[in-house]
């Protein structure tokens, strides 16, 4: 059931065989003999290879993992080194000059930890000072990260160390600019710049004309570079499934039912997201791809009430503007880390910083309990209204609060049917709460850390959870263990998002990229580089084929999920992103954020100015919007930073924060 | 707890680092004495680097908790994400308060700023803390509809006039010209006069003067002569072509400051020697000038302005001199307004002013002088107005003989009662003739009016005069004299209109005694026919009475009748009927008999038989 995704970076057959060996290590020291002997008699390994492994194992293990650190070179031509490349990439054509300039910033980083893994620390500060001051704005906070690593001990168990060590930095290089690094290095026979090239960089390289630096930018700003061209080839289905069918009354109650019913049947099917429903897309997933729960009654007619707000929802845009309601928390002196609207926004759920979360009901009726088991085995379980005898009117408020994590609750989410919250917290655990009996029901223990977000399918049954273990997990709320851990990023995967056909999730993370990954298969079948700092927030699209991301770098970066390319840049916030939403049809995206402010996008405008026909797989063909026109409207608030931001059925839009205290 | 504290000690390198001494401390502390040099330093700057790895971790944990401020709290669990244990004691109560340390005097401890806190104090304290209230949510309107509410706030500053700075010879000029304006120099006044109506450069210094005017027309009220002067360097910056007043502070200023001297009770008029009513007549005429050169429908300046005028001349509470404004005011503007305004008050104003100037009594002389004054300008406007009605009454007339004098002479007798009839069916505004509304006016000016008249003529003078002060007297003399010339030519032309106007009241008053003769008759024979008709209806009533009388009398007979015959035919029938009865009671008895006799000779022959 579990897949365990290695890093994509390939590892030779020594490394494999060390992995194996350390297993076979774990194995034995925890006593698991019958797996232990499973595992040598299928692995091929005998008892000899394992043991002389197994002395001073601590000590190969750095040396191995470091072994590629090791050199004999004069600590004092790292500086000349560095220049030289510097200079050469200077006296290229300016075309090149762009493309070669980014390997410097590898380069630079591979040769400091050379200095320092061969103790040479004062050369090393030396040479750190020189040019780190020269580097990308956006890397900036990764050497500060570096400078503070100035001996061999401290390479251990730092996390950025580790993730340079093991992967190779990426570069999208065109073969013009290559070719012209690959001469120079061979003529020049700089035997340290060489093997850190080869040992540390993956040059991707493409036909075409060079990159501009604008484009460079765009898509950089990654830990660990681009993302590999191949990366973002796999077939994504991102259509949406196919409705089930159920009759919707066209009878509405609150339109005249006149012989006028007919014409307004057909005009309800005009409905783009009606239409798009009924028919095939070639983007959808089958239905049956990912086992999905049976819809109950209740559930269809939840559905139908959807559909019936959706016909009379408001169409906006740049010419008709949404209407912003904003619910302030007040009192929350202990702080507020996260606020969540339901999706046919009645229930506002917030996690609190002392661990509590309560929930706010949006809409007159109150919060009620159900009945204890007594009452309820009195109740006509066939009577029409048998839900509504459940309730239990005594326990009724406005508010009802839900305890039990140990740490800062860091996220909530509402399923869609509105029976269950699931909540995820800095004690590690991820826990699902009864919304009709307002008590806790699992505690699911599975990530080691702070868990960061938690998401409910929007087809309910199944829910992700992301952490600081650098994991996404996907589980079902009936398994006490998770269904797919995704691994692959390099740092704490931040927020988590799933899929409008519940078939894919996407994950941000600190190490500034944004990975979607097939919940079938378990594999990462795109990743998105180019925020410049970790993300906080992603949206997908209502018709699944964007992706919108936000986060600490203040900028907004629209994606294409079909073919993998960004489409707009939506500058404007001063502060982090925390909240995104589109708007029911797409038409525009929402913002918030630490800067007190909802932003609104034109997002219809982004679609009509994209490009469909250029080739995906010449990055220089790439163009990303980043028109300062985007920006429809900027609404302040005092000082309530905005944590959320979500449109009804009708696109009112709603936001929420807590007033700044 | 030491160990935080210690960060600040700065080192030659970009980071603090534990130095040898602290870690020796440290190590006292937990009871360790020996430690080599070397030691010591390696622990400390591998104790300073891990303290900054947790430091960087931590912002991981604030950036979560969404805040921009990295707490203790964030450090604490970064601490404890690494298996180290928090450090305790430093949460900070308020999240604002900032950490003091203090160090001891050897310098080697460093410890945290704390106050004693005396719990006696605390436990006898009236002051609880109150309860910060319940989490709860509220809900407000961001923006509607696109509109937000808060970015109203931006168009405040519109409302105030902008302040420039201005040039150093900007500066200057301005002192200069209002220093000469305000000065006694005349020759400099009327320098800068001139320069204010030409010099097309001050365009810049618009507003100033505009607040010099405005501010100062309040501070020398009691300064006619210096009101005087204002009111110049207003008419100066009129008559400059170069000036846009149309900015919406500036016209609006103007016509307040002139609106001022027009109507408010000046406290230069309480002394009697200051001609104020000259100032007044000015004021008016300017006003008129700025309303007619740029009133426009968008501002509103002619309808307030007029508004105004209107208001203080109908509030009788008004002292004299202000409805005198008023009038003035309204004469200048044009003789619609006169029409609209004053000819309708007149009504009600003049037995209020006739009362005042009946007044004979000494307290009210200096009253009575000013309801003269008033008096003349009110029989001013309306002598202008009637002129001007005149005017247009011959302007048509000769216009008539124009058309007459086209026609042919043989017919030219027909026209003349075709224009007599045509001058009385014009549109007039008085209603009806000029001549009329003359009378009428004529009403309220009693037979001194040839005094009135002086007067008139006098505060024509002093129009005059205040005139003389700008142009030259000559002129205006000859003006005067042209307008005398003229105004008798009118008065004659008027009086012979008069005639044939009156000649046509005779007639027509004639024609009205017939027709209200013919009305008596024709009232009379309608009530004889009335009284006919009356007679003629009475006999009908008594003739239908009478049938109706004899139709009864005959019903009743006829039904008396009726029953007598039927008690007849009963009482026959009755008797036949009984006859009959008694006819066949014979008839049965006889038979009775008969069978009786008949039984018994039967029986007397069965016995006969049997014997």
């Amino acid at each position: 059931m579990n897949s365990l995704q290695s890093q994509s970076s390939p590892k030779s057959d020594v490394s494999d065989k060390q992995t194996l060996l350390a297993v076979l290590q774990f194995l034995k020291k925890n006593n698991l003999k019958c797996t232990e002997e499973l595992l040598k008699k299928e692995a091929g390994v005998t008892d000899d290879d394992v043991k002389p492994q197994s002395v001073g194992q601590s000590e190969s293990d750095v040396a191995n993992a470091l072994a590629a650190y090791k050199s004999s070179d004069d600590p004092t031509r790292y500086t000349d080194y560095y220049t030289d490349l510097k200079t050469f990439i200077e006296s290229c054509l300016d075309v090149h000059k762009v493309e070669l300039y980014l390997i410097l910033y590898p380069v630079f980083v591979h040769m400091y930890l050379e200095l320092v893994y061969n103790q040479h620390e004062r050369h090393a500060m030396e040479f750190f000072h020189k040019f780190s001051g020269e580097q990308e704005y956006y890397y900036q906070d990764d050497l500060k990260q570096l400078s503070s690593v100035t001996k061999r001990e401290h390479m251990r168990g730092n996390q950025l160390m580790d993730n340079f060590k093991a992967s190779r930095f990426i570069i999208k290089m065109s073969r013009d600019s290559y070719n012209h690094l690959k001469r120079y290095l061979q003529e020049n026979q700089m035997k340290p710049l060489l093997t850190i090239i080869q040992e540390h960089l993956f040059i991707d390289v493409f036909d075409g004309v060079p990159r501009n630096k604008q484009q460079i930018t765009a898509t950089g700003g990654g830990l660990l570079g681009e993302a590999e061209r191949d990366a973002n080839k796999a077939k994504v289905f991102y259509g949406l499934l196919k409705e089930p069918d159920i009759n919707i009354p066209v009878d509405d109650d609150d339109e005249a039912p006149e012989g006028e019913d007919k014409p307004k049947k057909k005009k309800a099917k005009k409905d783009p997201l009606l239409m798009r429903k009924s028919k095939n897309d070639p983007h959808a997933p089958q239905s049956n791809r990912i086992p999905l729960p049976e819809l109950k009654d209740q559930d269809k007619l939840e559905k139908i009430n959807s559909f019936r707000e959706a016909i009379k929802r408001v169409r906006i845009g740049a010419d008709q503007m949404p209407t912003v309601c904003f619910y302030s928390i007040t009192n929350a002196h202990q702080g507020v880390t996260t606020v969540n609207v339901c999706e046919d926004s009645s229930l506002m759920s917030a996690g609190f910083a002392d661990s509590t979360i309560r929930v706010f009901t949006l809409t007159p009726s109150k919060l009620r309990g159900m009945k204890s088991g007594d009452d309820l085995e009195i109740i006509d379980k066939d009577s029409d209204d048998v839900l509504e005898r459940m309730m239990d009117d005594r326990s009724s408020s406005e508010v009802k609060s839900l305890v039990g994590h140990s740490g800062p609750v860091y996220a909530t989410d509402i399923s869609h049917d509105k029976k269950f919250l699931i909540s995820s917290s800095e004690d590690g655990s991820v826990r699902l709460w009864s919304l009709l009996t307002w008590s806790n029901l699992v505690c699911y223990k599975g990530h080691q850390y702070p868990v960061w977000d938690a998401k409910f399918s929007p087809h309910g049954h199944y829910f992700v959870s992301c952490g600081h273990d650098r994991t996404a997990r996907l589980w079902s709320t009936d398994h006490y263990q998770p269904l797919r851990i995704y691994a692959g990023h390099l740092s704490d995967v931040d927020c988590v998002e799933f899929h409008p056909n519940s078939n894919y999730i996407v994950t941000g993370s600190s190490d500034r990229v944004v990975r979607m990954w097939d919940n079938q298969s378990g594999n990462c079948v795109r990743t998105f580089t180019g925020h410049k700092g970790p993300i906080h927030k992603m949206c997908f699209s209502p018709d699944g084929r964007f992706i919108a991301t936000g986060g600490v770098d203040k900028t907004i970066l629209l994606w294409d999920i079909a073919s993998g390319n960004m489409l707009a840049q939506l500058k404007g916030h001063t502060q982090a992103v925390y909240s995104l939403t589109f708007s029911r049809e797409g038409s525009v995206l929402s913002s918030g954020g630490l800067d007190s402010c909802v932003k609104i996008w034109d997002v219809n405008r982004v679609l009509q100015e994209y490009d469909t026909d250029s080739d995906a797989t010449i990055p220089s063909s790439l163009q990303v919007n980043d028109n300062a026109n985007l920006l429809l409207g900027s609404f302040p608030t005092k000082q309530t930073s905005v944590l959320c931001v979500h449109f009804t059925r009708k696109n009112l839009l709603l936001a929420s924060g807590p007033v700044a205290i | 707890m030491a160990e935080k504290e210690e960060r600040k000690v700065v080192d030659e390198k970009r980071f603090a680092i534990f130095s040898k001494e602290t870690i020796r401390l440290i190590a006292d502390s937990v009871g360790i004495t020996e430690i080599t040099d070397q030691a010591a330093t390696l622990l400390g700057e591998d104790a300073s680097y891990r303290l900054r790895e947790a430091t960087q971790n931590s912002s991981q944990y604030m950036k979560h908790a969404k805040r921009k401020k990295l707490m203790t709290d964030d450090f604490n669990k970064a601490l404890r994400k690494s298996d180290v244990q928090p450090v305790y004691g430093h949460r900070p109560v308020d999240q604002e308060q900032v950490w003091t340390y203090q160090h001891t005097k050897d310098g080697q401890i460093v410890f945290l700023d704390e106050d004693d806190i005396n719990l006696v104090d605390i436990a006898l304290d009236d002051n609880i803390p109150c309860n910060p209230g319940a989490v709860s949510i509220k809900a407000h309107w961001l923006a509607v509809e696109g509109s937000s509410k808060s970015q109203t706030s931006q168009g405040l500053a519109s409302g105030k006039p902008i302040e420039k700075k201005l040039s150093a010879e900007m500066q200057t000029y301005f002192d200069r010209i209002t220093n000469s304006i305000l000065g006694k120099d005349e020759e400099l006044m009327k320098l800068a006069f001139t320069d204010l109506r030409t010099n097309a450069q001050i365009i810049p210094l618009l507003p100033y003067f505009v607040s010099f005017i405005s501010n100062g027309v309040k501070t020398v009220s009691h300064d006619l002569k210096q009101l005087t002067k204002l009111l110049h360097t207003l008419r100066a910056l009129l008559n400059n072509t170069s000036l846009y007043l149309e900015p919406q502070p500036y016209l609006n200023l103007l016509v307040q400051s002139l609106m001022y001297c027009l109507l408010e009770p000046l406290t230069a008029s309480i002394d009697l020697k200051n001609d104020h009513w000259v100032l007044r007549d000015y004021a008016a005429r300017l006003l008129a000038q700025i309303l007619f050169s740029w009133s426009t429908p968008i501002n509103h300046l002619m309808y307030n302005t007029v508004k105004t005028l209107k208001e203080v001349l109908y509030d009788n509470n008004k002292p004299l001199c202000s409805h005198y404004g008023a009038v003035i005011g309204i004469m200048m503007l044009d003789q619609k307004h006169i029409q609209e305004i004053l000819i309708p008050h007149l009504p009600v104003y003049m037995p209020h002013l006739n009362s005042i100037i009946d007044d004979t009594s000494r307290a009210n002389a200096v009253t009575k002088s000013d309801a003269h004054k008033v008096y003349g300008a009110v029989l001013y406007c309306v002598e202008y107005l009637l002129k001007s009605q005149i005017k247009e009454f011959e302007d048509e007339i000769s216009r008539e003989k124009e058309n007459s004098a086209i026609a042919t002479a043989s017919d030219s007798e027909v026209n003349k009662s075709e224009q007599k009839v045509k001058s009385q069916t014009l549109p007039n505004p008085f209603g009806t003739s000029v001549a009329k509304f003359y009378s009428e006016m004529y009403d309220y000016f009693d037979p001194e009016a040839a005094k009135t008249g002086e007067e008139l003529l006098d505060e024509f003078m002093e129009q005059v005069r205040v005139q003389e002060e700008i142009r030259k007297a000559q002129l205006e003399r000859e003006k005067l004299e042209k307008i005398r010339i003229a105004r008798d030519k009118q008065e004659q032309e008027e009086r012979n209109k008069m005639l044939r106007e009156k000649e046509e009241r005779r007639r027509q008053e004639r024609r009205r005694a017939e027709l209200e003769r013919e009305l008596i008759l024709k009232r009379k024979e309608e009530e004889e026919r009335l009284r006919m008709l009356k007679i003629q209806e009475e006999q009908r009533l008594k003739i239908l009475k009478e049938q109706e009388e004899k139709r009864l009398r005959t019903m009743k007979e006829q039904e008396e009748k009726k029953l007598r015959t039927l008690k007849e035919q009963e009482e026959k029938k009755l008797r036949i009927m009984k006859e009959q009865e008694e006819q066949r009671l014979k008839m049965m008895r006889e038979q009775e008999e008969q069978r009786l006799k008949m039984m018994k000779e039967h029986e007397e022959q069965k016995l006969r038989g049997k014997i």
